[in-house]
């Protein structure tokens, strides 16, 4: 792809006017990936997660209730497509516009579920994307500011864009897929997780994994 | 292809079963013999298996086809010279189905066995550094360019040996009793493979036998260089004794200090590929 | 599912896997063809040769389900 001996062979180029997707050996891996855990976010039903009664031997089951179901599903369905959209763009604004959108459906996904702990969390991960969202398109636009172009298929290969716009990327993408934060406040343990929760860790994993192809492109 | 791959997961589970063999002598057990691995693997595909009531199906059975589809393709990058970005690619993935193994069966030891997998996600940078610092020496992510670059320069391991430790600590960290492998730790039984038994986890010890194999194959093609096959395996071998020697003499890390030590290496490595940059 | 069904599916994909070992000396055109038929059908044909071995044909005991 672009003549640089980074990400493997070009395969399929999908233009809309002037915005021009591709998919190299390596987007298309992650592309199909996505669609699988896309599909796998339609057909599964919802883990009965068990818990312990704290200081029994009793164990119990936790049911996902139908409009919560509904909702977190629909929310796993978006942010999935969200990612599909982002690992194909071939347009440094695009790449952060769908990467702010996994960021609010993440949320959503983590709002869905009634608890106050989790919505008290799902608030924080909010803030922590709103931050993050300043940096990501901060680094659009310092990379706007110094080339004229946001193309990747014009800046491949030149490394005309700073370093300093590259490092808000990654830091803007590190903030929007929130999979460690979400670890790190140990929420998981209450929300029932499979297969919505899991949507978060794809999208996040997988669009670091584009920042990082991006920054050794342009 | 699959003429290579079925030989790779026996090799990779005897190559398990070595790493078992090593860890016992040094321990002064007689341990296991060194087919134990494939044995147990043998095993649990006979054992009877069914699908928990409160798993995600079809999730649960997914997720263990994810696992060895993604080391069938890793195989396949290694081997055809493909792009390092790729495996590392196939790294991440392999997060997101340790992750998902542990949270499709609704049970706590394989949830939290998933939030460790999530956290030692930190083992995953390393990687990059590696990944990172081998593009600046070489000037190309693509294994065959990187092995082509070693037969007119010598071996990556001597002139760039601190990337050869990162991506040592990298397989260290995917090893079984690692000082880095939080995510099986007994006390929270078998991690996030505690609810997959049977033929699912029959399914699972064939992932990582290839996992194993392509880990330690990687190695040294990117840090030795193309060997014929059977100094190849036996650079492997080398290498796995190494790693259980390591695995045999340290302890298990609690969780925040295994992720902390990821961490320090991974700057560390940082400084030395600016100066790299900066230098050559 | 039944063992017989088990056992089509692990001889499916067999075929398959079988094709794609000789995928060069046949002249199958697209190199890459091959190697996806590779990644997606080896799973399949691991989990269904364990669960054909492993499904019995007789009714099987009740499972341990705790005390």
């Amino acid at each position: 792809m672009f003549n640089l001996p980074i990400e493997g062979e070009e395969l399929f180029v999908l233009e809309f006017g002037d915005i021009v997707n591709y998919f190299s050996l390596y987007t298309t891996t992650l592309f199909l990936f996505a669609t699988a855990f896309i599909i796998i976010a339609i057909i599964a039903r919802p883990e009965r997660q068990t818990d312990i009664i704290f200081g029994t031997d009793a164990v119990y089951t936790k049911e996902v209730s139908p409009d919560n179901l509904r909702f977190q599903r629909f929310m796993a369905i978006a942010c999935g497509l969200a990612t599909l959209g982002a690992v194909c763009s071939g347009d440094l604004f695009n790449f952060c516009l769908f990467t702010a959108l996994i960021g609010i459906t993440n949320i959503g996904i983590v709002a869905g579920v009634n608890n106050r702990y989790v919505l008290n969390a799902a608030y924080n991960y909010g803030i922590v994307a709103m931050v993050a969202t300043t940096f990501l398109f901060g680094g659009a636009a310092t990379a706007l500011g110094s080339c004229g172009t946001l193309s990747i298929w014009e800046l491949a290969g030149l490394g005309m864009v700073p370093l300093a716009a590259k490092m808000f990327l990654v830091l803007g993408v590190m903030g929007e897929g929130m999979a460690p934060f979400y670890i790190a406040k140990a929420e998981i343990t209450r929300a029932p997780g499979a297969p919505y929760v899991l949507m978060i860790h794809v999208s996040s994993l997988l669009i670091f994994l584009r920042v990082i192809e991006i920054i050794l492109t342009v | 292809m699959i003429t290579l791959i079925l030989p790779a997961v026996f090799i990779g589970l005897l190559f398990h079963g070595i790493h078992r063999k090593v860890i016992a002598r040094i321990q002064g057990r007689p341990g296991p013999p060194i087919w134990q691995e494939i044995l147990h693997t043998l095993k649990f595909s006979f054992k009877q298996t069914w699908i928990p009531k409160t798993a995600s199906m079809p999730m649960y059975v997914f997720i263990v086809a994810v696992s060895i589809a993604i080391w069938t393709g890793a195989f396949y990058i290694v081997f055809s010279g493909g792009s390092l970005l790729l495996l590392f690619a196939v790294f991440m993935l392999h997060k997101i189905t340790e992750h998902g193994l542990g949270l499709s069966s609704g049970s706590p030891y394989g949830k939290f066995g998933a939030i460790r997998s999530v956290m030692s996600a930190a083992s995953e940078i390393p990687l990059f550094a590696t990944i990172a610092g081998i593009y600046v020496v070489t000037g190309s992510l693509m294994i065959s360019d990187i092995t082509k670059y070693q037969e007119i320069h010598g071996p990556l391991l001597i002139h760039a040996f601190p990337i050869a430790i990162a991506l040592y600590i990298v397989i260290l960290s995917k090893m079984h009793y690692g000082p880095f492998s939080i995510i099986e730790a007994k006390e929270i039984v078998s991690g996030n493979r505690t609810e997959h038994f049977g033929v699912w986890r029959a399914g699972l010890e064939v992932a990582y036998a290839l996992k194993t194999f392509v880990l330690l194959a990687a190695f040294v093609l990117l840090f030795i260089g193309a060997l014929p096959w059977y100094l190849m395996l036996l650079a492997m071998l080398i290498l796995l004794v190494s790693l259980s020697f390591v695995c045999a003499f340290t302890p298990m890390l609690s969780p925040f200090d295994a992720v902390a030590m990821q961490t320090v290496i991974t700057g560390i490595l940082a400084v030395y590929i600016i100066i790299l940059g900066v230098m050559g | 599912m039944k063992k017989e069904s088990y056992l089509i599916v692990t001889i499916i994909t067999a075929i398959i896997l079988g094709v794609a070992a000789f995928a060069v000396p046949i002249g199958i055109k697209p190199g890459w063809l091959p190697v996806i038929a590779v990644v997606l059908t080896f799973p399949v044909f691991v989990l269904a040769l364990f669960l054909w071995w492993n499904a019995s044909n007789i009714e099987g005991d009740f499972p341990f389900t705790g005390y």
